[in-house]
């Protein structure tokens, strides 16, 4: 049974569209502002509006999040409210006075991004932005942040995983994110970067084996792998429709930062009614049952499908335009 | 027993999820696991066991049993910490 909570637990609010890199991979192939961003008087009343989503976990991205001059008052309304946000930065802002501002409201978790070692992740985010995103981490690490380092796994640094890891583990780092490539937005022209299915399983293993060197977390943006090699017993499907909302900087609400279908404007409709009454939301919790997979998920040769529900579900819907298809990159 | 500082947890109904969130990870516990959730830092097994026999009408020696593995499942996870 398909289980639908009160409320998300998971938000993320993409604070602007404003960019300074221009990432090939970037799933918002973000830019500049939107025309219609969520500005800093109607601030107060989206950050209210995700606290009352009572949420677990909010994470504050972008665009670059650092490019919003009220950030850390957002930041802080957000701990006002008793909820501790995570941002979500490229590192290439250095800016050590808002990094300081936002230790003394108390913020204490922020992800940079990696996307490799300096020349792969410099192929894909611009050349120097490596050497800029190093030196704000080191600030960030000194200053006693939990920082984490978050990186996109493509051809380019996959086999880099080890290195990469005792690298930033030797720098301090106690936490690694590692996300799947989603080849939409700007990622769509370089979906070459794909790691196919033989080498997602290959890196799942890898990473098991760095945590236990390392004791490093690793927290990974692939739920279904997990459940398909069996190594978490809590380990479930795609969170679409289930756990989290993503805020867009207009105020567009969807699913999951990568599902691109509009659910609401947070403008006009509270999260909780979206949540709770949205037709669109209601039919892909009804797509997702077991039963209403289709293709191969229909008899899963893994025999998983009740908690797998067929793998990524925005991967789904941008290779065959349904979420009743499997993962593209279904394991077997 | 102390709940680790950075886990966040929400109830949900009968139930509560717990959420780690350094490794990403979400646990749910049932209605007991919840008694245990909230009991756990001042309490002992013994203590949270009484609760759970007296609201749901089992005998002390099971839910007792059910508390250890509870708390077990816990540390295992890396949501509480044995001090
Ligand atoms: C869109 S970025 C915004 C925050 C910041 N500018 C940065 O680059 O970290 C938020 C997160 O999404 C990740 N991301 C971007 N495009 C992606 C894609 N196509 N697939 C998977 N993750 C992606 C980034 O690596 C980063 O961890
Ligand atoms: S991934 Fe981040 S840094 Fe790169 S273009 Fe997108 S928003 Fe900007
Ligand atoms: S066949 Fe479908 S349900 Fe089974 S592992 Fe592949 S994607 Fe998951």
């Amino acid at each position: 049974m398909i289980e639908v909570l009160n409320t998300p637990l998971f938000l993320t609010w993409e604070v602007t569209n404003r960019c300074n890199l221009r990432c090939k991979v970037c799933y918002n192939a973000s830019t500049d502002m939107h025309p219609s961003e969520i500005n800093e008087s109607e601030a107060s009343f989206i950050i209210d509006a995700i606290a009352d989503c009572k949420p677990i976990f909010v994470n504050l991205t972008g665009g670059e999040p650092f490019l919003r001059p009220d950030i850390v008052k957002i930041a802080k309304r957000f701990i006002d409210k008793g909820t501790d946000p995570q941002l979500a930065t490229n590192g290439s802002v250095y800016n050590e006075e808002m990094f300081l501002q936002m230790k003394s409201i108390g913020v204490k978790s922020i992800q940079v991004s990696f996307d490799g070692f300096e020349a792969a992740h410099d192929a894909i985010r611009g050349s120097g932005s490596f050497k800029r995103a190093l030196k704000t981490l080191k600030f960030l690490i000194d200053n006693g942040f939990s920082a984490k380092v978050g990186t996109i796994v493509t051809r380019l640094n996959y086999l880099d995983i080890a290195e990469f890891t005792k690298y930033f583990y030797e720098l301090g780092i106690k936490k690694l994110g590692v996300f799947r490539f989603v080849p939409t937005g700007r990622g769509r022209e370089n979906q070459s970067l794909q790691l196919d299915a033989d080498d997602l399983v290959w890196l799942q293993e890898k990473l098991e084996q760095l945590e236990s060197r390392y004791g490093i977390a690793f927290f990974k943006c692939d739920h279904s792998l997990a459940v398909f090699l069996g190594k978490k017993k809590n380990a479930g499907g795609c969170e679409l429709g289930l756990k989290c909302l993503c805020i867009k900087p207009n105020g567009d609400v969807l699913g999951c930062p990568f599902f691109p279908v509009v659910l609401g404007n947070v403008r006009e409709t509270s999260l909780v009614k979206i949540w709770q009454d949205s037709p669109i939301l209601k039919e892909i919790r009804e797509d997702i049952r077991p039963e209403r997979l289709l293709g191969k998920c229909v008899n899963c040769p893994n025999g998983i499908k009740e908690k797998c529900r067929g793998g990524c579900k925005a991967l789904a819907y941008e290779t065959t335009g349904s979420i009743r298809q499997p993962d593209p990159r279904c394991w077997r | 027993m102390y709940k680790r500082a950075e886990v966040k947890w929400r109830e949900e109904g009968d139930g509560i999820f717990i959420f780690c969130p350094v490794r990403s990870e979400m646990f749910k516990l049932n209605a007991t696991g919840r008694i245990v959730w909230a009991e756990i830092e001042k309490s002992l097994p013994d203590q949270i066991a009484k609760i759970i026999s007296t609201e749901y009408n089992i005998d002390h020696e099971t839910a007792l049993k059910d508390v250890g593995i509870c708390i077990s499942d816990l540390v295992e996870k890396r949501l509480v910490m044995e001090v």
